[in-house]
């Protein structure tokens, strides 16, 4: 069993031989493109190669004398440091889509508790089932939890939407209603009350996995930071 | 985005084909590369940037390894770090939701969790991946030094959201030259409009009147019904993902590279064992290269070689989804294969080729019912209907009439399934008796097969992809 | 002889590569030159703009949707491709195309919906405790079955659709007393050789309407007068309907809208259009007739609250909670009532038990079609107003 192995690998490195000639052979473009790249610059790129090959020819050589050695030649700390770095940056960049757009899977009411919570609700009451209908169009049955509080006073934009939905295909037509929204509350406000049409402008919207949060308000920001901490 | 979509064929496509021809030849790479980030952007703003790191990751761990060729001791640990690495992305993303969810149903614990969609495609660049890197561990290829050419073959978006998993040695002379002629075109045309009337021709519809049945209450429908619903199933998934396949390939030739085959009739298949080299054999090439063989394959004794298989289907169901049944369906198929290999193989060969035929299909009908049920028990009560539990009397008039307003679609399935409806298609567009080919018969053939695709695809709203979130 | 054959494939190959680009490109251009179109007649529905682009929206990849859907709506060709699936399909034997049954004789149908059992339980008990609470107010239903039903021999052959007489029955059962049932099944079976549902809508026409008015007289209280005193008028003889649009299906087919207007009676209405800011003097809409959807002729279609105002010497007052089975039927109600208040609860967002007081309502009617009625999920919100 052992020598067939062996003879596998002799044959894969024979063929690869043989690749590599016919490569080059039968291919007068990559032999003539040589010449083509001496002639300009190189690119950072191939010059970083040309210093990783000068520094590996160097290694070898060195390596040579110090055959037979246990553990073998030094790392090439280069490519571990760009190795460990990539790794870095993967989990980096995970912990960050975790943290800033990671769903979660608590339920509905402990979310909305949560974010009630951090409420100023002197100047926000809480709607029924009915007013999402009245202000966006929405069916609350469609979804799996609405929660919608609108400002007391007429002057005022601030409002706060916290939504569960069922399923992903919804999130396209609650978006698609809050935009709708924002222009209606816009066009409400605009040519008298420029604070109120600022506020529209600076809402936050934070969709994490299924749910929608939407805020138009002065404490926009810490409203979001409720929620994201709750999920 | 979906090859079966408007703006893939009226937008991305004639925009990526001028720009790729138009452009120089040592720039047409990189217009590969750009439109590729653009394609898979497309369907996942967020991940694009996941799925640059895991390139930019593995094109590192390919030159460490290299690097380290004559060092076995350094280029194991790179190796294993690589792997190691590749799985716990894919593994994070795919399967932490399941895991923590099986966790909570079996312990008295109820562990939240935050997750995160699975990124569309991972586990086809991943396995892509890591086919690159094993292979320039075991030295069968050379490291890729250019970042560009390496990241082409990764993404290149032809086969990056649903395969054909190609592997860098197959491919690594394509990368750097490549012939692109008219009659390559052309041939890709051809693949690609196949493909594409497989999929929306075929596929959604009867993918239609699967869903219609399976949305029925247990015990309304009939043992028939049940069997006209898998069957319909069976046909969705082959010309679903065959589509799909002969899409990518044909896309592939456009620009000059040469995919190897992914599918080949597998419902004409023999045995199992058979089956298994006709469906998906991009995928189970890559589990016997890079898992079976590095196992011990079969030279290390019949309990060994049990274990191995049965390690390997275990891991190929679960690839296909996080989800017991599709655990099941692989260890199923594992079962199935060891019995072929070790017990019944030689008595199946001696059978007559229908009930070879009847043997394959009906084990391969049963083995769908856990691929599409939702989980174990569903996939139980199905099949017990199919065999006459809890079914509403054999046969009725529902039944009945899915198969009779269908019959042209059931037909059109059944025949293109075989090599038969190839040769019908060849023997219009070619005339045998004296080898010409008919120009002007085989461009209204295939126009006409695009355009009426071009209809279906517009008026139906509804267009998925079954093994899209893989 | 293989040499040869794989000369003559090269050829072929290499001889699609024109058209097919010239098919992309042809599309594409065109895609891009064709004006943005409003609004598809055919399919009765606005059709999607191009989408705008926001952060969140590109982040989430609702962008990317809204542009696919905005593609599609805007397609070349469109309506054209959409004709030849509808054939292609015809032609493999299908009988059904989006929901619609295509009957014998060119009849359209619906499928039966089958309801969601929770949502539906909401919805009786809903309208159950709101027939309660009020109890001071006689309430009645009327649960209207679809084609499919009654004109179970038109649908084509084998097919089957869920029994929605059972359905209709348990609603009934349900309810119990506390409504005042009307049966709408028995009287539309006894007359199902008659003209009571359109032939391309998912409608019942006037006639069917009529019928069952006079069945819901005892209910309802009121005394129909006899077939004589109304009079139909055919106000359109050009309509084809929503499901004709829906499936593709019979769309050269023509057909005739009637009204009932009450003979010798001179009945002046006032119709309150309350969230629009709207009154006519007239339940029929006749700009409606010159679009496609003809059947909004009554009472200009869906509004989330009507209030309708007669001269009639009557001192009831009906609160109607319908869908637009009712916008036919409500003619035949106003001889009878001073003042109906009609709510849609698809629409409506304001509170349910404030109408009651605000109008003093007498009396009050649940007037839906079957799959309307099971298909439904905001009757339960806007009676229990949470």
């Amino acid at each position: 069993m052992i020598e067939e192995k062996t003879q596998k690998k002799t044959q894969n490195k024979t063929q690869e031989q043989k690749k590599a000639p016919r490569r080059t052979a039968g291919n007068p473009r990559a032999a003539a493109a040589p010449n083509k790249k001496k002639q300009r610059r190189p690119s950072r790129q191939e010059w970083e190669e040309d210093q990783r090959i000068r520094q590996e020819a160097v290694r070898r050589r060195s390596a040579v004398q110090a055959v037979g050695e246990p553990g073998g030649k030094p790392q090439n700390k280069k490519l571990l440091v760009f190795k460990y770095g990539m790794v870095l940056a993967i989990v980096g960049y995970v912990v960050l889509l975790l943290l800033m757009t990671g769903g979660s899977s608590k339920p509905f009411d402990t979310i909305e508790k949560a974010v009630e919570k951090t409420l100023d609700t002197e100047s926000v009451s809480k709607t029924t089932n009915q007013g999402l209908k009245r202000y966006y169009g929405l069916n609350a049955a469609d979804y799996d939890g609405v929660m919608l509080y609108v400002s007391k006073s007429s002057l005022s934009a601030e409002e706060v939407l916290l939504l569960k939905v069922k399923n992903n295909e919804q999130i396209e037509e609650v978006q698609n209603a809050i935009v709708s929204r924002k222009d209606r509350r816009r066009s409400d406000f605009e040519g008298y009350a420029p604070d109120e049409v600022a506020l529209i402008n600076n809402s936050v919207l934070s969709v994490r996995g299924q749910y929608i949060f939407f805020v138009i308000s002065k404490n926009a920001s810490e409203y979001k930071t409720a929620f994201a901490k709750s999920l | 985005m979906l090859f079966s979509s408007v703006s893939f064929l009226f937008m991305f496509l004639p925009i990526t084909l001028l720009l790729y021809f138009l452009v120089p030849a040592r720039f047409k790479n990189l217009v590969l590369l750009i439109c590729s980030l653009f394609f898979y952007a497309w369907g996942e703003p967020v991940y694009v940037v996941l799925m640059i790191l895991s390139i930019v990751f593995n094109y590192a761990c390919g030159l460490d390894i290299g690097y380290n060729a004559d060092d076995p001791v350094h280029a194991k640990r790179g190796i294993i770090f690589a792997v190691v690495v590749n799985l716990l992305i894919l593994g994070f993303f795919k399967y932490y939701g399941f895991l923590i969810g099986s966790i909570n149903a079996v312990f008295p614990v109820n562990i939240p969790y935050r997750e995160l969609e699975l990124p569309i495609g991972i586990s086809f660049y991943t396995f892509q991946a890591m086919s690159y890197v094993i292979d320039v561990y075991r030295k069968r290829v050379r490291p890729q030094r250019d970042l560009m050419l390496f990241a082409v073959y990764v993404s290149m978006f032809p086969q990056l959201i649903a395969g054909p998993i190609v592997r860098y040695a197959d491919i690594e002379a394509q990368l750097k030259q490549r012939n692109i002629s008219p009659n390559r075109f052309g041939d890709g045309i051809m693949y690609f409009i196949r493909g594409l009337a497989k999929k929306v021709l075929i596929a959604n519809t009867v993918g239609g009147i699967f869903d219609q049945i399976s949305g029925m209450g247990f015990g309304s429908f009939s043992m028939l019904t049940a069997w006209v619903g898998c069957v319909s199933y069976a046909f969705q998934i082959y010309f679903d993902f065959s589509g799909y396949s002969d899409m990518a390939i044909g896309l592939g030739k456009m620009f000059g590279f040469d995919f190897l085959k992914n599918f080949e009739y597998p419902y004409t298949a023999k045995s199992i064992t058979d089956f298994w080299r006709r469906w998906h054999i991009s995928l189970s090439t890559w589990f016997r290269e890079y898992v079976y063989i590095p196992l011990g394959g079969n030279r290390k004794g019949t309990k060994r070689t049990v274990i191995n298989l049965l390690i390997v289907w275990a891991l190929t169901g679960l690839w296909h989804g996080a989800n017991w049944t599709f655990l099941f369906w692989g260890l199923y198929y594992g079962g199935i294969l060891v019995l072929e290999k070790f017990v019944i193989g030689e008595r199946i060969n001696r059978l007559p080729g229908a009930l070879q035929h009847a043997y394959t299909l009906i084990l391969v009908l049963i083995g769908w019912v856990f691929f599409f049920s939702p989980d174990l028990g569903y996939a139980f009560r199905y099949l017990g209907v199919m065999f006459g539990i809890g079914a509403k009397g054999l046969a009725d008039q529902q039944a009945l009439f899915f198969v009779l307003t269908n019959w042209l679609l059931y037909l059109v399935s059944i025949t293109a399934s075989t090599s038969f409806g190839y040769y019908v298609l060849d023997r219009g567009v070619y005339n045998y008796r004296n080898g010409q080919g008919r120009r002007g018969v085989a461009c209204i053939i295939y126009l006409a097969m695009f355009i009426v695709s071009i209809a279906f695809l517009v008026t139906e709203n509804f267009n998925p992809f079954l093994y899209f979130r893989f | 002889m293989a040499n040869k054959k794989k000369r003559k494939k090269i050829k072929i190959q290499a001889f699609l590569v024109k058209p097919f680009l010239i098919c992309l490109g042809v599309f594409m251009i065109g895609n891009i030159l064709l004006p943005t179109r409003e609004y598809s007649e055919v399919e009765n529905r606005s059709l999607a703009k191009r989408p705008r682009l926001t952060l969140s929206s590109l982040q989430t990849g609702t962008f990317m949707e809204q542009y696919e859907d905005y593609l599609m709506d805007q397609f070349i060709g469109r309506n054209l491709l959409r004709d030849l699936k509808v054939r292609i399909d015809t032609f493999a034997g299908n009988k059904e195309e989006n929901g619609v049954y295509r009957g014998k004789q060119g009849q359209l149908m619906e499928d039966v919906v089958i309801p969601d059992q929770e949502v539906l339980k909401k919805n009786v008990k809903a309208i159950k405790e709101f027939a309660e609470s009020n109890s001071g107010i006689p309430t009645s239903m009327i649960l209207v079955p679809d084609a499919a039903c009654i004109l179970e021999d038109e649908l084509p052959s084998l097919a089957t659709v869920a029994n929605q007489r059972t359905m209709i029955k348990s609603v009934k059962r349900e309810l119990g007393e506390s409504v005042s049932w009307v049966d709408a099944v028995s009287v539309l079976d006894t007359h199902k050789n008659e003209k009571v549902y359109y032939k391309t809508d998912h409608h019942w026409t006037t006639l069917g309407a009529y019928y069952v008015f006079q069945e819901s007289g005892s209910a309802l209280g009121v005394q129909s007068k006899e077939e004589s005193t109304f009079s139909p008028y055919a106000v359109t003889t050009t309509f084809n309907g929503t499901l004709s649009s829906k499936s593709g299906y019979e769309e050269n087919e023509k057909e005739e809208i009637d009204i009932y207007t009450p003979q010798g009676e001179d009945l002046d209405v006032v119709v309150n259009y309350v969230q629009e800011q709207k009154k006519t003097t007239s339940l029929y809409d006749s700009t409606k007739l010159d679009t496609k959807d003809k059947y909004a002729v009554f009472l200009g279609g869906n509004y989330s609250l009507l209030d309708i105002k007669t001269t009639v010497n009557a001192k009831r007052k009906l609160l109607m909670f319908k869908d637009s089975y009712a916008n036919c039927f409500i003619p035949f109600l106003t001889p009878y009532f001073r003042e109906i208040v009609v709510v849609d609860p698809r629409y409506y967002t304001g509170d349910v038990s404030e109408l009651v007081g605000t109008y003093n309502i007498t009396d009050c009617v649940f007037l839906y079609n079957a799959n309307t009625f099971f298909a439904d999920n905001n009757i339960s919100g806007v009676l229990t107003g949470e």
